[in-house]
């Protein structure tokens, strides 16, 4: 595979209805479903922000019903 | 109007015409063809009119007023006093037309051209021009079609005049640089080749009409610019390089005589920029390219004498042909296409309706339909790209929404997803079917009610201990009827199961029992001290769990996105992550393997996977689902006869198998015939190749094969290749498939961007079908899990996530996708992409290897290519490595091949890299035995000091311990000096190659100075005899013999020059002489064949006229044999400018005046007559480089010069005389284009044939090449069946 633009790229933290998080590149467009939280950052800062935030990985659902 | 050509003298050829008179010579025009150019008039024009105008333009035109003339020493000159006669046809329309153009054969000793007028029974006249391809091209044509229009009118429009300026010697050599640079650091773009070299000789074609709108949006900005931008991004995405180059043609080529070439574009788009910045750019390398050019034959000659490669400048090639309107009433219905060279010309043609684009390719090489989409997503590119030109090129998709979602589909099943989840599937059959059997394990015979109702009674007490959702329970029991028990039981306490296999590393275990949180560890006592110390945690062994099996199971609700499990990856670095699967999509998994799969209620499985790899848990869950039954081996370790046994037993219909244990029982079964008839086998786990794959079709008695791929994080097999037993696919693996269930399967680059079919991207995996991440561990689980861009569009989806599976993969036709590789194993080395798969498959070809792997070992600057395989004896690992370096290019060598007994594999049953062993240090070390005596001692010092290494000993091989041809001769030249009575040859050296030996054969006296060697003593076959060109040893024939293979008896006669005597003035016959008595001696009156190359051809074919009645010689292999060029042909008188000739003789006495070959040189000197004399003054005019005075040493530049002209002298004097005898020619792509005076054998002889080019190849490095080894085997594997 070729050279990735992406390497160096700016992302952004992203999660879903279901509460789970992920990054993506911020040129790319935002994927349907996902909300972006806080600023674009290099990715293995956001990975960072994540490892701090997402701390219970049940999805929205099943919380919900354990509640 | 054409006096001055006729009064003109002849002219030298250019470049590209010797290059064009050169393919004529030797009987093969291919790539070049005769040029065609058809023109239609309508009935405005008169029939008289038309004559006249064709006429005028045919008597004055260069293309159709040329003559060639070849004087002695093979120099053409061009002549301009031959004319073209215009044929009247007589009626026939434009079909009649060019079928009759295309009969015309144009000769260039004949009719170089031809013209045809017809008159159209419809309506006009069509006027047919065909040229052979040194008068003209496309753009030739172009200048005659507006000549002739142009005199139809009213005014006569003069013929365009070209005028090159000649470049200095400076310039050239400074083009010439900046040329090397560009072209070593930007690779030789290309489409991916098919698999096999299956799609025949020849080419195929096909074409894309451009919509009007979008070639007039291409014409406006340039229409070379934008499809060189588009081809270049396409090339980048297709090729996976970054840094690439094509050869772009001329469109302003000459109008008299052909001129038009290629030109090498070099362009490393950047993708992060919109195609109009791409655009300017490409603009600029172009305007550099051609401000630069120089004439592609001498980029080609440059590149080829350096390394050989198939296409040293470029392997796709862009045409774009101008516009060129033609006046009303005129029409044109065939224009020439530029030579198909490279493996995909692009040819481009301006038409009424917009662009045509044409793809010509190599057949062999490509799959028609990556061809046609090619095109489509060359159109697609560009049309993005100028629509919306800001967008970063990666961006650009070149799959549309249907491909996609085509190539993504699973395996359709639109049956409802039942709710429910898997173990209250499983225990529905417990109420519906109690005594119906569920388990068979050693002893053991549980009915689904057994099964159900111990589960229960466990679950109840699970639930009393503590576990609920999200609660993970560790199974720390062997496979097998209470493992599957246990795991019922934690899930319907509602809690999540961690497998733990006991017989696992303590280290593993301690791990996964302490990461997950675990509250409640299921055991045997036997195995309570594999427990980690202080675990704090519930302990029940199985043997303190005595409740009654109960019906009812604990009143709880499973939600769907609760945990059902975590499985530990064998992850090959760092500690094992616990992957955490949810219901919902483990029972939708399930549920729709299950149909896949086809299982029901009948179905009995015998599930070989370990349970501490997800695929083995599915292998039990899936058949209990619906209501089947499973043989669990109640052992590890069952042999093949065991496991083939336990399935006839026990009636099984289904296994699932890992892939390398498969492969021992399909042997076995083989060996024994003893396989029970199967209605499938399921498995997976490595790359499956044909052969195991073959293997298992032939040998395992089954109606289905499916080949199962999954990574944890997708769940069991998200992931299956489904085939009747039987079936063959192309590839290196086995395809890995389509997705199942509620998934896609994906194929991306590193944008995310889908990759065409056939090119490498990285496996992604979308859909509900996947786990929820890594336990713990938030951002490697955000990191591997992103969103999904593809399925909103394609399945209505939203917040969907894809997984990155680190695998590398490519759609391959028919939308499977075939796994290649891991993406951190993926290597680059100068921009080549290096494939493993590509590697490991030429492995696999090889006799023998049954499984092939190749990794890059090693970290950082000390990374090494290495190829390890199972099959071939211990030793074999050398003569892979050397069966490879045929057959690869250089940078795709492994560095080592070892051999392996089996594939180290690890507790999961998967191939286990870690545990592959480095080879050994490929260092050379001499045994270093010492001398004996004073002879041995002298010689061994020489060698030392030439090799280079000083541990060298008496018993050590010469070659082997690094000692080269040219080493070789420097060593022989030291040692004459030791020994000036023995006659020393490099014969000597070859069969005598330690102190020792050759100590041994100086001192016995008499028994040195061969000029034959046995390449290979014996064999079944006739022998082959290899005749050298100048100061060729006879190592150059190697390769050759070990291609010819251990039948083929070979013996390779060494060149006069080598020998020790320096004889004089000796004629070819006498030079022969000695070759042909050791012919007499071994095959008189036997077969026998002869192979010359170079100068070797000539020695050949005298030897064949001295031994026409004594030998029976089936074939004379000639390759690249040229005559004597122009320097020293008899009757050729040199030229010389006014006291040019005094100077020179000035300059070469100085020259002899220092020389220390002084003698050697006088007697050459005094062997000339007068012509040859001033000849060789001439030749010394022409040298560059001042005259050597190094010699008179073997291997110095004066030795060389020496035996050069000593050799011109000998041949001056030789006649080649007509044989009847079988000859086949070969020639090097790189002679002919530098319009070397080769021989067509075909006028010595009628049974000679045209030559066979080897494209790629130089004078000098042919005879190595695989593709001439190949043609001249068929050739001589011919003539030994005639």
């Amino acid at each position: 595979m070729t050279r990735s633009t992406l390497t160096h790229a700016l992302w952004l933290v992203l999660r879903n209805q279901e509460g789970r998080y992920s990054v993506a590149p911020a040129s790319h467009p935002l994927p349907v479903g996902w909300e972006p939280l806080g600023p674009a950052a290099p990715r293995e800062d956001c990975l960072l922000r994540i490892a701090e935030t997402w701390t219970d990985m049940r999805p929205a659902g099943l919380k919900e019903a354990m509640a | 109007m054409s006096k001055d050509f006729v009064e003109a003298p002849g002219r030298a050829l250019s470049g590209l015409e010797a290059r064009i008179f050169a393919h004529d010579r030797v009987g093969e025009l291919a790539p070049f063809a005769p040029e065609i150019l058809l023109l239609g008039f309508d009935g405005r024009f008169p029939e008289a009119e038309l004559a006249a105008a064709a006429e005028a333009v045919l008597g004055r035109h260069p293309a159709f007023t040329a003559r060639f003339e070849t004087r002695p020493g093979g120099e053409v000159l061009r002549y301009q006093d031959s004319r073209t006669a215009l044929v009247r046809a007589g009626a026939g329309d434009a079909k009649a037309a060019v079928a009759q153009a295309r009969a015309h054969r144009p000769d260039l000793r004949e009719m170089p051209a031809f013209a045809d007028l017809w008159r159209d029974p419809a309506d006009g006249h069509v006027l047919a021009l065909v040229l052979h391809p040194i008068l003209g091209d496309d753009a030739v044509f172009g200048a005659v079609e507006a000549a002739i229009c142009a005199a139809l009118g009213p005014a006569e429009a003069p013929v365009a005049r070209e005028g090159a300026a000649a470049l200095t010697r400076a310039e050239r050599a400074r083009r010439m640089s900046s040329w090397r640079a560009l072209l070593d650091s930007h690779a030789v773009a290309r489409l991916p080749h098919r698999h096999d070299g299956a799609g025949g000789a020849g080419r195929l074609r096909c074409h894309l009409d451009v919509a009007t709108a979008l070639s007039a949006r291409i014409a406006s900005a340039g229409t070379e610019a934008v499809l060189a931008t588009g081809l270049g991004l396409l090339l980048r995405r297709y090729g996976g390089q970054d840094d690439l180059r094509f050869l772009l043609g001329t469109a302003r080529a000459g109008a008299e005589t052909r001129t038009g070439s290629v030109v090498p574009l070099c362009l490393a788009p950047d993708p992060g920029r919109g195609f109009a910045d791409t655009l300017d750019a490409v603009r600029r390398r172009i305007d550099e390219a051609r401000a630069d050019a120089l004439p592609a034959e001498l980029l080609m000659q440059d590149r080829l004498a350096r390394a050989t490669e198939s296409h040293p400048l470029g392997a796709v090639s862009l045409h774009v042909l101008p516009e060129r309107p033609l006046p009303e009433g005129v029409s044109r219905s065939c224009r020439p296409m530029p030579p198909c060279a490279e493996e995909l010309v692009l040819v481009a043609e301006p038409g009424p309706n917009g662009l045509r684009l044409t793809a010509d390719a190599e057949k062999g090489l490509f799959e028609p339909a990556l061809i046609e989409r090619f095109l489509i997503h060359f159109a697609r590119l560009v049309a993005q790209g100028l629509a919306d030109p800001d967008l970063p090129t990666a961006r650009i998709p070149l799959l549309d929404q249907g491909e996609l979602a085509v190539l993504s589909a699973p395996y359709p099943d639109d049956t409802p997803v039942d709710p429910r989840a898997t173990h209250e599937i499983i225990a529905s059959h417990a109420r519906s079917a109690p005594g119906k059997t569920a388990i068979l394990c050693g002893k053991a015979r549980w009915s689904h009610g057994d099964l159900d109702g111990r589960a229960n009674a466990l679950a109840h007490r699970l639930v009393a201990l503590g576990v609920r959702a999200e609660v993970p329970v560790a199974i720390l029991i062997e496979r097998g009827a209470e493992a599957v028990m246990a795991i019922l039981a934690a899930l319907k306490a509602g809690g999540a199961y961690i497998p733990v296999e006991p017989d696992h590393p303590a280290a593993r275990n301690h791990h996964i029992l302490t990461d997950a949180g675990v509250r409640v560890v299921l055991t045997r006592r036997r195995f309570l001290d594999r427990l980690p110390e202080g675990l704090d945690v519930e302990i029940l062994c199985l043997e303190d769990f005595t409740d009654p099996p109960r019906a009812d199971a604990p009143e709880v609700t499973i939600h769907p996105g609760q945990l059902a499990y975590v499985m530990y990856t064998s992850g090959s670095t760092g500690r094992p992550k616990g992957v955490a699967v949810e219901h919902g999509p483990l029972s939708h998994h399930n549920q729709t393997t299950a149909r896949v799969y086809e299982m029901s209620a009948e179905s009995r499985e015998l599930p070989f996977l370990p349970f501490s790899s997800d695929g083995g848990h599915e292998r039990w869950m899936v058949p209990l689902m619906m209501g089947g039954s499973v043989v669990i081996p109640d052992g590890p370790l069952w042999t093949p006869e065991q496991t083939l046994g336990a399935m006839r037993e026990h009636g099984c219909n289904n296994a699932s198998i890992p892939t390398t244990y498969l492969q021992q029982l399909a042997e076995w079964a083989e060996e024994t015939g003893s396989a029970p008839p199967m209605r499938l086998y399921s498995f997976g786990g490595e790359g499956l190749a044909q052969s195991t794959f073959d293997l298992l079709g032939r040998a395992l008695n089954a109606e289905t094969l499916i080949n199962g791929y999954g990574p944890t994080e997708t769940i069991m097999t998200p992931m299956v290749w489904k085939v009747r037993a039987g079936a063959r696919f192309d590839g290196v693996y086995a395809p890995l498939g389509r997705a199942v269930g509620d998934r896609r399967a994906y194929v991306l680059d590193e944008e995310l961007m889908p990759c065409p079919q056939g090119v490498v991207g990285e496996i992604h995996l979308g859909g509900t079908g996947m786990a929820r991440g890594y336990v713990g561990k938030p951002d490697v689980t955000a990191d591997r899990f992103i969103p999904d861009p593809f399925g909103p569009e394609l399945d209505g989806t939203s917040g969907a996530r894809l997984y990155r599976t680190g695998d590398l993969g490519r759609w391959r036709e028919g939308g499977t996708i075939e796994f290649v590789g891991r993406v951190d194993l993926q290597v680059k080395i100068n921009g080549h992409r290096i494939e493993p798969g590509e590697i490991e498959a030429a492995l696999l070809a090889e006799p023998g290897v049954t499984e092939a792997l190749v990794l890059l070992r090693g970290a950082g600057e000390a990374k090494r290519l290495i190829g390890y395989v199972v099959g071939p004896g211990p030793g074999a690992g050398a003569a892979l490595r050397a069966a490879l370096e045929a057959k690869l290019p250089k940078h795709m060598l492994p560095e080592a091949v070892v051999v392996l007994e089996r594939m180290p594999t690890n507790p999961n049953a998967k191939l286990d890299r870690a545990a592959l062993p480095l080879p050994e240090a490929q260092v050379r070390r001499g045994a270093g035995v010492a001398p004996e005596d004073a002879a041995e001692a002298r010689i061994l010092e020489i060698w030392r000091e030439l090799i280079g290494a000083p541990e060298m000993g008496v018993t050590d091989d010469f070659f082997a311990m690094g000692g080269k041809s040219l080493i070789a001769l420097k060593a022989l030249a030291r040692m004459r000096k030791l020994w000036p009575e023995t006659a020393l040859t490099i014969a000597d050296l070859f069969d005598a190659p330690t102190v020792q030996e050759i100590a041994a054969r100086i001192g016995a006296g008499g028994e040195t100075g061969r000029s034959a060697v046995a390449l290979r003593a014996g064999g079944s076959k006739p022998r082959l005899y290899c005749f050298p060109g100048l100061l060729v040893s006879t190592r150059e024939y190697l390769r050759l013999t070990d291609h010819l293979g251990p039948d083929q008896p070979v013996t390779g006669f060494l060149c006069h020059s080598l020998n020790e005597e320096k004889r004089l003035n000796v004629s070819v016959s006498d030079v022969v002489a000695e070759y042909v008595d050791h012919i007499r001696a071994e095959s008189a009156g036997a077969p026998c064949a002869f192979l010359g190359w170079s100068w070797g051809g000539l020695l050949a074919w005298e030897a064949a006229r001295q031994l026409r009645d004594e030998v029976d010689l089936r074939l004379i292999g000639m390759v690249d044999v040229c005559a004597l060029g122009t320097d020293f042909t008899p009757g050729v008188a040199p030229r010389f400018a006014p006291g040019e000739r005094e100077r020179l003789e000035t300059e070469m006495q100085d020259w002899l005046a220092r020389t220390k070959m002084r003698a050697e040189w006088d007697r050459l000197i005094a062997a000339m007559d007068g012509e040859c004399y001033a000849q060789f003054l001439r030749f010394i005019g022409n040298e560059a480089e001042p005259l050597p005075i190094d010699g008179p040493e073997i291997s110095s530049r004066e030795h060389t010069f020496w035996v050069l002209i000593d050799n011109a002298l000998v041949f001056r004097r030789h006649a080649l005389a007509r044989l009847d005898v079988p000859v086949a020619s070969f020639s090097a792509g790189d002679s002919l284009s530098r319009g070397l005076n080769l021989i067509d054998w075909r006028d010595w002889s009628d049974r000679a044939a045209a030559a066979e080019i080897v494209a790629g190849t130089n004078h000098l490095t042919i005879i190595g090449e695989r593709g001439f080894h190949e043609r001249f085997k068929a050739r001589l594997d011919g003539a030994w069946r005639a």
